[in-house]
């Protein structure tokens, strides 16, 4: 065994259920009405349930629950992407407890 | 809704938008450790790839940031993966802190019994009190066929059974050869 680990862990006798919150950032390349096409580095599955925030002009962060209607992948350096087609729905934010940054980026 | 898009989402202005995406997956935890657990999922992460985790401990709602170290495909349980993932300190360990608990855990056994801990800054890998305390296993025990390699190393799980309310089952390090 190698010195990878410091700690002593702990086994679960069984299994424990849990919930795991992954975010990435996105690219919005299209926005109309509740239909949303956004470029991420990550692919998704038709059907897969998401949140979308996004920071409005007041900096106030809006979220949306969007269901992934179709993923293509965008194969171009420097490395794959995908676009994202997402249906939209209005939903309250979680207050920001998992929130990763939403930011304005310029184009180079 | 009175909401719009920011303005600068125009490419013609040079500029775009950035939302997050964030996705919500059932998972199921097999150990954790004051630095880290290991996990299940039905789809592989990336490394690197940095998330909220969620569970319930004694009835009470831990949390903690984690980013994937490795990623290991689970052939032979329908496709799963197991997942490595480590805590990220990115504010202190307060109460409802999955690290934290593992954390006051670990002190609390420490105080109880080794009064004077040596550490990794004196060169100690950080294992000899476990390997002094805890028992080893006879060589008759077999490891979980799916976590041979990890049941190696795992030891002290007294330590942990306060937090998991007797849920948990003991798993010593093998007798060296």
């Amino acid at each position: 065994m190698t010195d990878r680990r410091l700690n002593p862990r702990s086994v679960f006798l069984a299994p424990a259920s849990a919930q795991l919150r992954m975010t990435v950032d996105a690219e919005i390349e299209s926005w109309r009405g509740t239909h949303a096409v956004v470029i991420s580095s990550c692919a998704s599955t038709c059907g897969d349930e998401l949140l979308v925030q996004v920071m409005a002009d007041n900096n106030d962060v809006v979220s949306w629950a969007a269901t992934v209607v179709a993923c293509e992948p965008i194969i171009a350096p420097p490395a794959v992407r995908y676009r994202v087609s997402l249906s939209l729905t209005p939903a309250q934010s979680p207050a920001h407890a998992d929130g990763v940054a939403i930011t304005s980026t310029s184009v180079p | 809704m009175a909401w719009r898009l920011p303005q600068r989402v125009s490419h013609e202005k040079a500029s775009v938008t950035i939302v997050s995406l964030t996705r919500t997956k059932n998972i199921r935890v097999y150990d954790v450790s004051a630095g880290g657990c290991l996990l299940e999922t039905r789809e592989s992460l990336p490394v690197g790839a940095v998330g909220l985790l969620s569970i319930d401990i004694d009835g009470r709602r831990r949390q903690e940031w984690i980013r994937v170290c490795r990623v290991h495909a689970n052939e032979g349980r329908r496709g799963t993966c197991l997942v490595s993932v480590e805590f990220l300190p990115l504010e202190p360990a307060g109460t409802d802190s999955l690290r934290g608990a593992m954390l006051r855990l670990r002190a609390v056994k420490s105080r109880a019994r080794f009064p004077a801990l040596s550490g990794r800054s004196s060169g100690d890998p950080g294992k000899s009190e476990w390997a002094v305390d805890t028992p080893r296993a006879p060589s008759s025990a077999a490891p979980h066929a799916d976590h041979g390699d990890l049941n190696s190393s795992c030891n002290a799980i007294e330590l942990a059974t306060p937090l998991l309310n007797g849920s948990a089952r003991a798993c010593h390090k093998p007798a060296k050869e």
